[in-house]
């Protein structure tokens, strides 16, 4: 071999790291740090962008002078939430490398996802220091417009400046209703709320599963919600349904603040009124340094900043398995219910939800008993499908979600025999506590008032499920 | 090998060039304003100027019944919910004012008359075909089909209303809040704001003339600063504001800001709904347009895909009217 075919060959190797470089995504880039242990995790991703500049310019605006420039925001957010971008380029002709389609959408959002969206997103942050608990996309096109379904967020990048970032947000973290009417609802009610304990609640007189609704609970506490109303329509409904205040941000008209109700469920959100997680529980842990499981990626949440950050104690970091499970509530073989689609492993804050924001709750149990549970926010199930009638509540197909399984890492979850499973229930309405944590739920089931209905049950299998 | 006094020529000759770079060739920043919303875009060829104006509050009654002992009829009822300027692209240089700087970079302009000192030349270059019924666009943000800015209303192209202009005195009349004033550049058509509006028609209505057409709401200008900033005058600032001086983000970059004009609109309309804001350009006229003959605008929703799901963000757009 001579040396200009040595030299052939390096330039070949050169030109195709410079290749592989061009076409891999640019590590994640920490936004806004948080307190190490927040709570709200964004990931926020670029979509049909071709320059990472441009990307970076549009999270600044949004971010630094979007919603850290926002009074509520950065009074109770800032420390509890912690956001990170992610960068890739969309292959030129493509209008979204995740699927979204932008056009007339159904008359709800303009924005349409594909059924996989999480397991996309999942891949988008596989690189991720940080496990999110939201997806925020950014799409590059010339749109004002945003929409938000479960744990993810579209929004077009002329949306900034607006309050649609800080709107979605009360979506995504305050799991808020909007409080604005849908016309093509026209004179229909609304179908019946899941959960009250949010910004909309039944009209007084209104027939509920649970009997006839009295005031909203809000106007029980005028010190608290002092003003506060019963104003119709909520939830894109005219009629059965309320609100407290015609000054909200999940409202319609230009009011870039959160009503004193709207405030309240947003602080719980950020976990200024947080259930107390499980303790760590290290002897279930085979090893604190999580193991790769072949074929997917370990993650660590080691936050690294020079900014300095807010320690949290009393959530500290520990292992958490995080499953995507697509979710079928409406099959009719029990066993098609639910089913893990793929899991990742990662050192994080685990932030379950026990807040009575959906119809279900997941039950996570081994063979020393319940480990924990959690509820799925009914706004993950919720159908928007709309075509001409009024849209319905409840699940109308599958759905793809994150469960969080703590105190969990590669190697445990990998034990035999262990029996860990994922056990779903439906929540009658007789049962109305606002927050429900694994000691309420053993006091709940015991009460001979309430008919849990076992809906499914998942066996976690010690490898990694199929993709 | 170059002989030293050689070089010594060549090096005072580079350094003679770097300092003639420098000193005559002209500093220029690219500005961009993304002009959204409900605006009254008022050509003043006298002027040399484009003002782009946003108006107070509405309230037009009129003698609808020809009945002397009656009371005046509410014909356009328009409370205005602001306007702001944003900073999309680029770099504070230096700000005035007597309140600080919006965090945000929004600038609240209310009673605001926004100018650029800087700017001069021409009436800003405007393309705009005499209106006529233009076939709905197809939802695609590359199409250039928006640039003309025959998208853009005007009142004054309709049947019957064609005599009509600009009342005088219009800087200064109650019915205006501010304005931008533009020199220079060019102005065109953008795609709407909202993808569902791009892909809908509007049906205009005046007299017994009903017309399906597409519109946006937005329009762009653009312009070389001869300079290395971007310098903004503010005069009777609600908010007290006085100067604000952009740099671009890295050089050869464009500042880029955005007027925007707040509306009050409280949910997407429905198929049929009219966009009653628009109703309150024809105050701005002279000969005053009687109620009856308002060119209307009514929404006509597109065909709805089958399927998609979520919460969105609420509003719909204004689109504003040409002079």
């Amino acid at each position: 071999m001579n040396r200009r075919t040595l030299s052939q060959i390096a330039r070949a190797i050169t030109l195709a790291m410079l290749a592989v470089v061009a076409l891999s995504a640019s590590p994640p880039k920490p936004i806004h740090p948080g307190g190490t242990n927040a709570p709200v995790r964004i990931a926020i991703i670029a979509d049909h962008y071709t320059v990472e500049q441009e990307f970076d310019y549009d999270v600044e605006n949004f971010v630094k002078y979007g919603v850290l420039a926002d009074a509520f925001y950065k009074q109770y957010g800032a420390n509890s939430m912690n956001i990170t971008s992610y960068y890739d380029a969309t292959p030129a002709g493509q209008d979204s490398r995740f699927g979204f389609e932008i056009g007339a959408g159904d008359g709800v959002c303009a924005v349409k996802a594909p059924d996989d969206v999480l397991s996309k997103l999942m891949a988008a942050t596989a690189a991720a220091t940080v496990l999110p608990t939201h997806y925020v996309v950014i799409g590059n096109h010339p749109y004002n417009i945003g929409c938000t379904k479960g744990q993810w967020s579209y929004i077009a990048v002329d949306a900034v400046g607006t309050d649609v970032f800080q709107h979605e947000l009360g979506h995504l973290v305050g799991l808020l209703f909007d409080e604005w009417k849908l016309p093509s609802n026209g004179g229909a009610s609304h179908p019946g709320l899941i959960s009250d304990q949010f910004n909309c609640a039944p009209k007084q007189g209104v027939t509920t599963p649970t009997g006839t609704a009295g005031p909203p609970y809000w106007m029980n506490y005028p010190a608290k919600f002092p003003g506060a109303q019963a104003l119709d329509g909520c939830d894109l409904y005219a009629y059965g349904v309320v609100h407290a205040f015609d000054h909200c941000r999940m409202g319609a008209v230009n009011h870039r603040n959160f009503c004193l109700v709207c405030q309240e469920a947003m602080k719980k959100g950020f976990g200024y009124v947080a259930s107390t997680p499980p303790p760590i529980t290290p002897s279930l842990m085979a090893s604190h340094a999580p193991t790769s499981p072949s074929g997917f990626r370990i993650v660590n949440a080691a936050f690294v900043t020079s900014a300095p950050a807010v320690q949290e104690t009393t959530n500290p970091p520990r292992p958490v398995m995080r499953v995507l499970v697509e979710f079928d509530p409406a099959n009719s073989e029990a066993g098609r219910r639910l089913g893990a689609k793929q899991r990742i492993f990662a050192t994080s804050v685990y932030v379950p939800n026990h807040r009575r924001a959906g119809e279900y709750l997941y039950e996570i149990s081994d063979n020393n008993g319940v480990r924990d549970v959690g509820i799925i926010p009914d706004a993950m199930l919720k159908s928007r499908s709309f075509q001409g009638g009024p849209h319905t509540t409840g699940p109308a197909g599958p759905v793809q979600l994150f469960l969080d399984l703590p105190n969990e890492d590669a190697k445990s979850a990998n034990l035999a025999n262990r029996n860990l499973k994922v056990i779903v229930y439906r929540i009658p309405r007789t049962v109305t506590d606002p927050i429900i944590t694994k000691s309420v739920w053993a006091e709940l089931q015991k009460n001979p008032n309430h008919k849990f209905e076992k809906v499914t049950e998942m066996l976690l299998p010690p490898a990694e499920p199929p993709k | 090998m170059l002989p030293v006094r050689l070089t010594l020529v060549a090096v005072a000759a580079i350094g003679l060039g770097g300092y003639y770079t420098d000193s005559i060739q002209p500093q220029s920043t690219r500005l961009e304003i993304e002009i959204n919303g409900g605006f009254a875009y008022i050509p003043s060829p006298n002027e040399r100027t484009l003002f782009v104006a946003y108006l107070n509050d509405v309230l037009e009654k009129q003698d609808t019944d020809n009945l002397p002992g009656t009371p005046d009829e509410v014909v356009c009822d328009v409370p205005q919910v602001g306007t702001e300027l944003m900073v999309v692209r680029g770099v504070v240089d230096a700000y005035q004012g007597s309140q600080p700087m919006p965090e945000s970079r929004i600038f609240n302009l209310d009673e605001a008359k926004v100018t650029f000192p800087r700017l001069g030349g021409a009436h800003p270059a405007t393309n705009r075909s005499p209106w006529k019924p233009v076939p709905p666009k197809t939802a695609g943000h590359s199409d250039p089909a928006w640039k003309n800015l025959q998208y853009v209303p005007r009142i004054a192209d309709h049947p019957g209303l064609t005599n009509r202009k600009i009342i005088n005195g219009w800087k200064t009349d109650t019915k205006v809040n501010g304005f931008m004033a533009l020199r220079g550049g060019t102005l065109e058509g953008m795609t709407p704001s909202d993808p569902v509006a791009e892909m809908a028609q509007f049906e205009f209505k005046s007299g017994t003339l009903s017309t399906l057409v597409s519109t946006t709401d937005r329009t762009i200008y653009r312009v070389n600063v001869p300079d290395d900033n971007v310098d903004i005058r503010f005069t009777d600032s609600a908010q007290g504001y006085k100067r604000l001086v952009l740099k671009p983000n890295a050089p050869g970059e464009a500042v880029r800001l955005r007027l925007r004009g707040l509306h009050a609109m409280n949910t997407p309309p429905k198929d049929g709904d009219e966009l009653r804001d628009f109703c309150a350009f024809h105050s701005l006229l002279t000969p005053r347009v009687d109620a009856k003959d308002y060119v209307r605008i009514f929404y006509k929703a597109p065909p709805r895909p089958p399927s998609g799901a979520g919460m969105p963000s609420p509003g719909f757009y204004c689109s504003g009217d040409w002079f």
